[in-house]
């Protein structure tokens, strides 16, 4: 079985569940509320394995040794519950809930697309300063980039012309050049994030600008292709 | 030159600032208490420059260019809760400036070549428990039994099991928030259904001699510590006597696993919670990415700060 875990307004996701669906494949929604709401989650470590369940709602239940491959969307930890309670109380749990899902998604028996961090649950990263030096590392044309507490920058708003996903060093999505391509699979590998989309603009005389990346891939921007790949790899 | 980057009178930091006089290294202090004086630049080349990162720190009236910091020992406690911003309004010119500060701080000790102990990103490994039990089981420690439940019932099976071998059961926070490890006592069973608001995380006791293994690098540093608290930090407290330290040589092959488990975790220094049970078995229950080492240092007579120093400075792997 395959997981799409993701929150209620993620219309991507809801577009990849389609396609895969569609396509015959054994695939499971699953919002990150259903998981922190369920009836009950019990996960347990030993020395050899996680094991665990989570019975949702709606009376579906998650064995993690049991999923074949998920697909990450989770964006924050759902905290509606704690919403009446003192904040340094809410605080801890909202740290213990983090906590716990880290572990959880970590302890998935198949391939995890993006694989959780400890300080991005959805995987990937969100620093523009390691963002621009691994790209330009990469050799993506990425301009130079400061930023000083002498005063406050903001980047110049600049429209993407080329959203491309690459997944495993794929890529999909409009056609760019071949050695852009191969610098967006060597700027996925240095931030770690296998299912990465990254932005581009091109201008009038055809120059390239690189302009940013996020493991927050617009599923349908690579279209069925994308979902027939996503289905392959994760569930390998 | 190296930075230490904290409180400079937190006694781990200030022991770290007195093992670099010491050793004659060139090294400067950013105080987090004087963050308002403070500048930083930093700059990302383009592509053509492979994105080399520039920039500089202004502090204490010298400017310092971010090339010639080779080393990097962050201690930083939270910039929101500094005595100076924690009351300043949401917006004020000295919260913001602080927040942007170690923003840019904590992107470069990211990303700088040098030696850093330890990267900030690294660092967020210790933020659940179970996920670095994950690791530490890779590497091929013992964890110990753990059960995670919002589920009373599966708490009472868990514990009733337990307790039928004769073991004892613990009940600590998941994440790195810190709390005091309790044993789960007959009174705790009437109040189990507390636990369906939020995942708790119980774990069999493991009986045994406790130990801390600081790692710097490759070199791994052991205290054994003797207590007859559940907790031995609160041992005082719990029992009136307080923990017993003393320095301790570990086997080699513990040795090689406590460094193979501080480079997997990326973490260069570490603090490795460890027991020893009565059959032999080396457990490992946490790695403190940001080791208050000052507590073992001083219990033990060993010489951390100083192998930090030497780490630092490049004396040693």
């Amino acid at each position: 079985m395959l997981v799409i875990l993701c929150h209620p307004d993620d219309t991507s996701a809801l577009w990849l569940d389609r396609q895969l669906s569609e396509a015959g494949v054994d695939v499971t929604l699953v919002s990150v509320e259903q998981l922190v709401f369920s009836r009950s989650i019990t996960h347990a470590l030993t020395s050899t394995a996680d094991t665990g369940t989570i019975r949702l709602a709606d009376g579906r239940v998650l064995h993690p040794e049991a999923i074949a491959g998920l697909i990450n969307r989770v964006r924050f930890v759902p905290t509606q519950h704690f919403t009446n309670a003192a904040t340094g109380d809410r605080e801890y749990a909202t740290a213990e809930l983090h906590a716990f899902l880290l572990a959880w998604l970590n302890g998935v028996a198949g391939r995890v697309l993006n694989p959780a961090r400890p300080l991005l649950l959805g995987g990937g990263i969100n620093d523009m300063a390691a963002i621009r030096h691994y790209a330009a590392l990469a050799g993506l044309p990425a301009p130079g980039w400061s930023r000083t507490t002498r005063r406050v920058d903001f980047d110049s708003p600049v429209s993407p012309t080329h959203d491309v996903i690459v997944l495993d060093g794929r890529g999909f999505g409009p056609i760019i050049p071949a050695e852009l391509l191969g610098g967006c699979g060597r700027l996925a590998a240095y931030l770690g994030t296998p299912l990465l989309q990254i932005a581009f603009s091109r201008n009038a005389v055809g120059r390239w600008e690189f302009l940013h990346a996020t493991a927050k891939v617009d599923f349908e921007r690579g279209g069925r292709p994308l979902a027939a790949a996503l289905a392959r790899t994760v569930a390998a | 030159m190296i930075l230490i980057a904290g409180i400079s009178d937190e006694t781990p930091v200030s022991q770290v600032i007195e093992a670099l006089e010491g050793s004659g290294a060139e090294y400067r202090v950013f105080d987090q208490r004087g963050v308002a004086a403070v500048h930083m630049t930093l700059e990302i080349g383009d592509a053509a420059a492979g994105g080399a990162l520039g920039g500089y720190l202004e502090l204490d009236g010298e400017t310092v260019p971010l090339c010639r910091i080779t080393g990097l020992y962050l201690r930083t406690m939270d910039d929101r809760l500094l005595p100076e911003i924690v009351n300043a309004p949401v917006g004020a010119p000295q919260r913001l400036h602080a927040r942007r500060l170690h923003e840019l701080l904590l992107a470069w000790a990211d990303l700088m070549p040098g030696r850093v102990l330890n990267r900030p990103t690294a660092m967020a490994s210790n933020q659940s428990k179970p996920y670095q039990a994950q690791i530490i089981r890779e590497v091929g420690f013992g964890i110990a039994e753990t059960c995670i439940t919002n589920d009373p019932d599966a708490a009472r099976a868990f514990i009733a099991r337990i307790w039928g071998e004769g073991g004892g059961v613990i009940y600590k926070s998941i994440s790195g928030i810190r709390s005091i490890v309790q044993k789960v006592t007959k009174h705790d069973l009437d109040r189990l259904d507390r636990i369906r608001w939020c995942p708790t995380q119980f774990q069999r006791l493991v009986e045994g001699q406790d130990i801390r293994a600081h790692v710097i690098g490759r070199t791994v540093i052991a205290t054994a510590i003797a207590s007859a608290g559940v907790d031995y930090r609160y041992a005082a407290r719990d029992t009136g006597t307080p923990a017993q330290l003393e320095a301790v040589t570990l086997e080699p092959a513990t040795v090689a696993r406590c460094v193979a488990l501080s480079q997997r975790l990326e973490l260069p220094l570490a603090g490795i919670d460890l027991r020893r049970t009565p059959d032999g078995e080396m457990v490992c229950f946490e790695v403190n990415p940001s080791p208050a080492f000052s507590f073992y240092q001083q219990g033990a007579s060993q010489s951390i700060a100083t192998c930090i120093a030497h780490y630092l400075a490049g004396d040693c792997d």
